[in-house]
């Protein structure tokens, strides 16, 4: 569980940066706003991961 | 997007780019541009004509016989060469009922046919943009689908051409970084497209990083359990999605910039400014 958790973690990490790159043109903004985006999506996939796992939990 | 005179315009975007679509070359010679759009047909369909051959068109036989079906080849590189793609579905589709051995050269016809669907989304790009671009304006520099197609074959080569170098060094960095930590935690069983047919799809996307490693280690075999095979698969797939938006990156600041050397930018979407 911790392995996996890690993994995502690290595979997290290019998916924020690629996406803060994306929406920022310029590199000093994006730069400074990545650990808050970082914990913004970490967040949000942790909390699709619960509501899966309480509707699993509730229907199967 | 500012608008042109119709004394100035070549002719329509979209349907420039929706002929290219669907025939390479096509959206050039509607914009009058016939050299480049013959130089271009023949380019994209001789990479793809040359992968049919090698492979006797059965590339879409790798796709698992569940997974079939009318829609399924839209998730393929082939799709940016859509005519092709459907004349290879309506002569060949995903192959004769009895199994047969495939051509030596299977895979390497696979990677052609590929090759000339994401070529071909370059030369949409172009025919969009030519339609856009004054029939006056000469502008210098590489054109934004070349710096595009730069920034798919080696990730953060398009940034750096652009001056943007620290953005190139990260991209660069973390997508092939992570692809090559993919490819190690699988064990090479990710470099297969019949393995892993629409995974390999996703890592094509990372350009020669992703086409090398495949060609050089020839796929290697698997032969024993692959502790890490799902994670690592997964890790070498998303640079090459996560690519795309490098690729529409690059391509919105050459496009801005190109606009404004033709005298088009600075009137409805504001140029995007970048640092160079």
């Amino acid at each position: 569980m911790i392995q996996h958790v890690l993994f995502f973690l690290a595979l997290s990490v290019p998916i924020v940066v690629i996406g803060a790159f994306y929406s920022e043109p310029e590199d000093a903004p994006a730069l400074r706003n990545l650990p808050r985006r970082y914990a913004v999506f970490v967040g949000a996939c942790a909390l699709v991961a619960l509501v899966m796992l309480a509707l699993e939990a509730l229907f199967l | 997007m500012a608008e042109l005179r119709p004394s100035e315009r070549r002719g329509d975007p979209l349907v420039a780019l929706f002929l290219t679509w669907f025939l390479p070359g096509a959206g050039h010679l509607y914009l009058g541009r016939v050299v480049p759009g013959l130089v271009l047909f023949l380019v994209v369909e001789g990479l793809f004509g040359l992968g049919w051959l090698l492979s006797d068109g059965r590339t879409f036989e790798l796709l698992d016989p569940e997974l079939r079906g009318p829609l399924a080849t839209l998730l393929t590189p082939e799709v940016g060469n859509l005519g092709a793609m459907i004349a290879q579905i309506r002569v060949v589709g995903y192959g004769a009922e009895m199994p047969s051995p495939f051509p030596r050269h299977m895979a390497l016809g696979g990677i052609l046919c590929a090759l000339s669907g994401i070529l071909n989304l370059f030369v949409m790009a172009h025919a969009h943009l030519a339609a856009r671009t004054p029939r006056s304006a000469r502008p210098r520099g590489l054109p934004p689908a070349l710096l595009t197609g730069i920034a798919w074959l080696v990730p953060g080569l398009g940034h750096f051409l652009q001056g943007r170098r620290l953005r190139a060094l990260v991209v660069g960095g973390l997508l092939v970084g992570f692809f090559a930590l993919g490819t190690w935690m699988a064990e090479g069983s990710n470099l297969s497209r019949e393995r892993h047919f629409y995974y390999w799809s996703g890592q094509v996307l990372l350009g020669l990083p992703a086409i090398l490693t495949e060609l050089v280690s020839c796929r290697p075999p698997v032969t024993g359990e692959l502790v890490l095979g799902d994670v690592g698969l997964l890790y070498a797939c998303m640079p090459g999605l996560l690519n795309i938006l490098c690729m529409l990156d690059v391509h919105g600041v050459a496009e801005d910039r190109w606009l404004e050397r033709s005298g088009v930018g600075g009137e409805g979407v504001p140029a995007r400014e970048v640092s160079a």
